[in-house]
């Protein structure tokens, strides 16, 4: 969810991030639903590209210990 | 001559894994129809005629090539050595003990095997079906026991070896 507001709020679709990104949309779009894990360097390729850190946009407050 | 230049691709990584998955699907696939393949001409020719060997031999190659290329290269990256510790880590017996049970178990398979085809082959009445079997088991054991404690025993102290190699180096 988190992934997803800052995508819409640099005004870009799932396919402008997956081009920045060098992935494919549908990729973007199963991280966004939670549905697929993506590795560390994903995971900082996008946040450099949404221009926000590792903590704003993968970080689950609600994750149980 | 920019047609022959060579661009960095980009890979999407979930593509890759899915890939992975598939060709590692794929190889279980092939080795299954290479097992049913040699179990049939086993049936079709017998266990132990030349014949089976001639005909058999594609099949055979294919499964212990690919098996060795994979013990190999799973030893080299040191990829053995680090399932063995997340096995002993997680089991109550070490990986050492395994490897040892497993070389009997699968000579007492193979001892086996060969006595119940010596007895089914070549004995006339049941006593001298069953002397034959004692006598091929005995044999047999004899024989395919110290070979798999020192192919498997040797295996795993290869990968032991290059392991700690790597490490210290």
């Amino acid at each position: 969810m988190k992934l997803k507001l800052a995508r819409v709020e640099k005004d870009l679709s799932q396919e402008d991030l997956a081009k920045i990104v060098g992935v494919s949309r549908q990729t973007i779009g199963l991280i966004e639903s939670g549905k697929y894990n993506p590795s560390l360097s994903l995971c900082i390729n996008i946040c450099i590209a949404l221009s926000r850190t590792l903590n704003d946009l993968f970080w689950d407050a609600e994750i149980k210990k | 001559m920019d047609v022959f230049k060579r661009t960095k691709k980009n890979t999407d990584e979930r593509i890759e894994n899915i890939r992975n998955k598939i060709f590692k699907e794929m190889y279980y696939v092939v080795m299954t129809i290479c097992l049913i393949s040699v179990f049939f001409k086993m049936y079709k020719f017998g266990i132990g005629e030349s014949a089976l060997m001639e005909e058999a031999i594609l099949e055979l190659v294919i499964l212990i090539v690919g098996g060795v290329y994979f013990l190999a290269r799973s030893i080299f990256l040191g990829v053995f050595w680090d399932e063995v510790e997340i096995h002993d880590r997680t089991s109550k017996t070490p990986m050492s003990k395994k490897t040892i049970f497993r070389s009997v178990g699968l000579a007492f398979l193979i001892a086996i095997i060969m006595g119940i085809n010596s007895a089914v082959s070549y004995a006339d009445s049941t006593s001298q079906g069953l002397w034959y079997f004692i006598q091929v088991l005995f044999v047999s054991l004899m024989i395919y026991l110290p070979i798999l404690l020192i192919l498997f025993g040797g295996i795993y102290m290869l990968a032991k070896k290059i392991s700690m190699t790597s490490r210290k180096s």
